[in-house]
């Protein structure tokens, strides 16, 4: 009897949020890392042979950089006959200049070896290593959603995961996506294609 | 099973449905599947590891909104064959679809209540990553709804169901 209640309860709250005016999205307001067009931008050039994603059987889950709708960005295609993934998730980039290292709720990035100070990078709660671009130009990482930033929950009732991406040139970074629960953040790594 | 009988036209049998009584080395209980960590050896307090085979579901409490205070959780499950790889299968939207993922780890799920466990789940687990393979490498899938289904919690049921196991996973999570 207690059972059936605590699910017809939380039956009814659910469908009460679903449709009470939840749905629909918010003003996108800036999160905790500098939100930096130029590492948007240069993503979006180097798309034409790099990414970030993850091979399934025979598809590609796979981030579009230039996409601007982060709820939007990751989406499903045919995987091309050859792809190449890169797993450099060590703290320290592949040309041995820098070195991420995570501190409770924050990234500090700092040159290799260390010389002045680092770039502490604010995030909501890591979900994610550093996984390191092979060029060492970029690295990502995934956080808990920065729930400041809008998003229609009719997309996903559920948790979620924000995915940075972090330029060494500039310095600065900047969310260029998210997915929901399921969708396994580990598997994302640089690709090829 | 609710969110899979709501008019889609077409069958997904990781939707379940299924086959019923591919137990591998589990002795189901009985046909109505199994009672709360009790499935042919199931239960609490057994480390799973990559080295044994094994099948556990995990499920936590949704953060967002604090719907975990109303008992939503989303589900997925964590299975071994003992070849030292422990393969995570879940589901998630992608486009608006539902799509079926199969991942190979060494660290388990942390943050998760562990709801259910098998062991001795050989059979089991080998059944459960077919199943979900064959989702994952499907081209096609159904649309993707958060309250209603299918969602990632009526995934999972559908993959345990179509190997025989009744998980009792609704769109919001286990009944108990």
């Amino acid at each position: 009897m207690a059972h059936t209640f605590r699910i017809s309860v939380s039956s009814v709250l659910l469908s009460v949020l679903f449709t009470g005016g939840l749905v629909g999205c918010r003003g996108t307001r800036m999160g905790n890392l500098p939100h930096d067009q130029a590492v948007a931008a240069q993503l979006c050039q180097a798309a034409q042979h790099l990414t970030i994603g993850f091979p399934s059987d025979g598809n590609l889950v796979v981030l579009n950089p230039c996409n601007t709708d982060i709820n939007h960005s990751i989406h499903f295609e045919k995987a091309p006959n050859n792809a190449s993934v890169y797993n450099y998730s060590a703290a320290e980039s592949p040309d041995h200049k820098w070195v991420a290292k995570q501190e409770a709720k924050q990234l500090v990035l700092q040159t290799a070896p260390p010389s002045g100070s680092g770039v502490n990078i604010q995030t909501t709660r890591l979900l994610s290593v550093p996984q390191w671009s092979p060029d060492s130009e970029f690295f990502f990482f995934w956080a808990a959603e920065d729930r400041k930033r809008g998003r229609s929950v009719a997309e996903c009732l559920d948790d979620v995961s924000d995915l940075y991406v972090f330029s060494t040139k500039s310095r600065t970074g900047t969310l260029v996506g998210r997915v929901c629960s399921g969708v396994p953040v580990e598997a994302f790594r640089w690709l090829s294609l | 099973m609710g969110g899979v009988h709501l008019g889609y036209p077409k069958t997904y049998p990781w939707l379940g449905g299924g086959v019923q009584g591919v137990t591998g080395a589990l002795n189901l209980p009985s046909s109505h599947g199994c009672e709360f960590g009790a499935c042919g050896g199931g239960g609490f307090g057994f480390q799973q590891s990559g080295n044994v085979p094994n099948v556990g579901v995990n499920c936590r409490g949704i953060e967002t909104y604090h719907l975990g205070l109303i008992f939503a959780q989303h589900c997925d499950a964590t299975v071994s064959i003992g070849d030292g790889w422990l393969y995570s299968l879940s589901a998630g939207p992608i486009d608006g679809k539902l799509r079926g993922f199969v991942t190979k780890t060494h660290t388990l799920p942390t943050g998760a209540t562990n709801f259910w466990k098998g062991r001795d789940g050989l059979g089991l687990a080998k059944c459960l990553i077919g199943a979900a393979s064959a989702s994952q490498a499907s081209p096609d899938a159904p649309d993707y709804h958060p309250v209603y289904g299918p969602n990632s919690n009526i995934w999972l049921n559908g993959i345990f169901s179509s190997c025989g196991v009744n998980l009792g996973i609704k769109t919001h999570g286990p009944y108990f």
